[in-house]
């Protein structure tokens, strides 16, 4: 053991596809996945459109799509491994006796273990909940558990499925923009929901590392307010400065930086800001919400897949949606993919309603 | 450390507040019947997040951490039932004749609990939220010794519990404090009954109350 946290394993389903190399290759490529409704549709919300996993991907239960989802994607990463602790990452977990019969209650303890069972893992179990920062806190989480010595082996997994609990309260709050969304544009009105899971497993064996390792993490509340973002960045930025700590890396040895990027007017601008306030020149940069929807307690996962990717093509996928950037802003965003001009460091971002901010920070296994 | 549960609001090393006395019902949980000064509003907290906002309060934290000493404290929670109170109202407002009510779907996160408590104390550190079985807290304090630690946070507000129809009512925070922020000394408490505190001692908290 080196001492290094190594990605060895990843997995994923989400509205472009059923496997890791199926989604990442889709993202790449420019796909969106933000359709028509199909399963949800007649759903009274502000949109008819959302990242839905498409009916081939589909599990035979889909009021169970949270587990099968997490299932699917744990055993993807897993490949046939079984000595792992698991955290899940879920903002809403099994809604079962919420929504319709049942006992799910939304309690993510439930969901994991049921995740863990079906996956044969032998380890500890943990759901963590930290809204639409979920997924990096649960990287967090894990690493943490791997610096500790408490497991030699823990599968991330974020995983939420779509329902009208979730379309309609964000409709509510007005934050849904009414076609595909727009992350970054200055025309963009919202965001777009999606669903999907995603699993990275993390090792402490540096022979199982696919190449890339979780060098750092970072997270930080804005103590400023419940629902809205701090509109300077600073709580982000401090989430993004904890990362670098951690990792031992400075902010110019960055190469890519896969964004939070929901396409809310505040949160973009936001993100914008914080970046700012940490790097002395915008580094390449992009988002995959345009293409994936927000797929809530997976969405950090996922797109740590896309940021780990990054780095292994050395190339940044572009952002969809993008016709023209916000005037003034700090990021030099494009649509299309480009060249990255070195491929060393990646850095995930994503924030949370309780003013929750979180960072990870990805390497090359050295 | 404050420990709230159908009877009573004990502090220690502070005065304990009988619910009865007071006149507090607790599934309102009402501000006034604990604290003095300005009422706070609970906006649309559910039972279970107003307990743990009450908790965060009756630690006093303004007397134990300093400006800077904040901005390095984290929030943990764990909880078996979380929000499931709000979940259950909003999906209700679902189909009511005036449609959801949107101010509430914030509050369907167990998480936006310890926002609120962010924002009332000025908490910049990690917030981390989670979902544990029913008497399975000392996950929480695992997982707050784990971040200190780590050298994540010098210091965790840790919140235990949840908050059901009376007789099933029990709540708890803690303050834990790493003994020394530049090598924090972990400590083990996979053991620790934290409502009974029969291990308090073994926690590294110099301004546990």
């Amino acid at each position: 053991m080196d001492g290094a946290i190594h990605v060895a394993g990843r997995g994923a389903v989400a509205s472009l596809g059923g496997s890791a190399a199926e989604v990442l290759d889709a993202v790449f490529a420019g796909a969106v996945g933000i359709r028509p409704f199909e399963r949800l549709a007649g759903t009274d919300c502000l949109t008819d459109v959302a990242a839905e996993v498409r009916r081939a991907d589909l599990p035979a239960d889909p009021d169970d799509l949270p587990f099968a989802l997490a299932v699917q994607a744990g055993r993807e990463a897993l490949a046939d491994r079984r000595d792992s602790a698991l955290v899940l990452a879920s903002t809403k977990a099994d809604m079962g006796g919420i929504l319709h019969p049942g006992d799910g209650l939304g309690q993510g303890i439930r969901l994991a273990r049921r995740v863990a069972v079906a996956l044969g893992l032998t380890g500890e179990v943990a759901a963590v909940s930290c809204a639409c920062a979920s997924g990096l806190a649960a990287l967090a989480h894990a690493g943490r558990m791997l610096r500790a010595g408490r497991a030699r082996r823990v599968l991330v997994v974020g995983t939420d499925g779509l329902t009208p609990f979730v379309l309609r309260g964000f409709s509510g709050l007005l934050a849904l923009a009414r076609d595909a969304c727009r992350p970054f544009d200055r025309a963009r009105q919202g965001l777009s929901l999606g669903e999907g899971a995603g699993a990275i497993l993390l090792s402490a064996d540096a022979a199982e590392s696919l190449g890339f390792a979780l060098l750092g993490w970072g997270e930080s509340n804005d103590a400023n307010h419940v629902t809205g973002p701090s509109r300077d960045g600073a709580g982000l930025a401090l989430a993004v400065e904890r990362a670098l700590r951690r990792a031992a890396v400075a902010a110019e040895t960055i190469d890519y930086v896969h964004l939070h990027g929901t396409g809310t007017p505040y949160n973009d601008a936001m993100e914008d800001k914080a970046l700012a306030r940490v790097f002395a020149a915008p580094p390449p940069a992009s988002g995959s919400k345009g293409q994936l929807g927000h797929t809530l307690g997976a969405a950090a996962v996922l797109e740590s897949l896309v940021a780990l990717e990054a780095l292994a093509r050395g190339t940044a996928p572009g952002n969809a949606g993008l016709d023209e950037p916000e005037p003034g802003g700090f990021l030099d965003l494009r649509r299309d993919r480009a060249p990255l001009p070195r491929a060393r460091h990646a850095l995930k971002l994503a924030a949370g309603f309780g003013g929750i901010n979180a960072a990870v920070v990805f390497g090359r296994s050295s | 450390m404050a420990h709230l549960d159908a009877r009573e609001l004990r502090v220690r090393g502070g005065e304990k507040t009988s619910l009865a006395d007071a006149g507090v019902d607790p599934l309102s949980l009402r501000w006034k019947a604990f604290f003095q000064g300005p009422n706070r509003d609970f906006r649309r907290l559910d039972a279970t997040s107003r307990a743990f906002v009450i908790l965060a309060e009756a630690l006093d934290l303004a007397r134990c951490l300093d400006a800077g000493a904040r901005d390095d404290t984290a929030l943990v929670l764990a909880s078996a039932t979380g929000c499931l109170a709000a979940d259950l109202r909003f999906q209700a407002s679902l189909d009511a004749p005036a449609g959801p009510e949107p101010a509430l779907f914030p509050y369907t996160l167990p998480s936006t609990s310890l926002g609120e408590i962010a924002v009332r104390h000025g908490l910049r550190g990690p917030t981390l939220c989670l979902s544990v079985r029913e008497g399975d807290e000392s996950a929480g304090v695992d997982a707050a010794l784990d971040l200190l630690a780590a050298g994540d946070a010098a210091a965790a507000v840790v919140l235990l519990g949840d908050w059901c129809p009376p007789g099933k009512t029990r709540a708890a925070a803690l303050l834990l404090t790493a003994r020394d922020p530049d090598t924090p000394e972990p400590v083990s408490v996979r053991d620790a009954r934290p409502f009974g505190l029969d291990h308090a001692d073994r926690l590294a908290t110099p301004c546990r109350t």
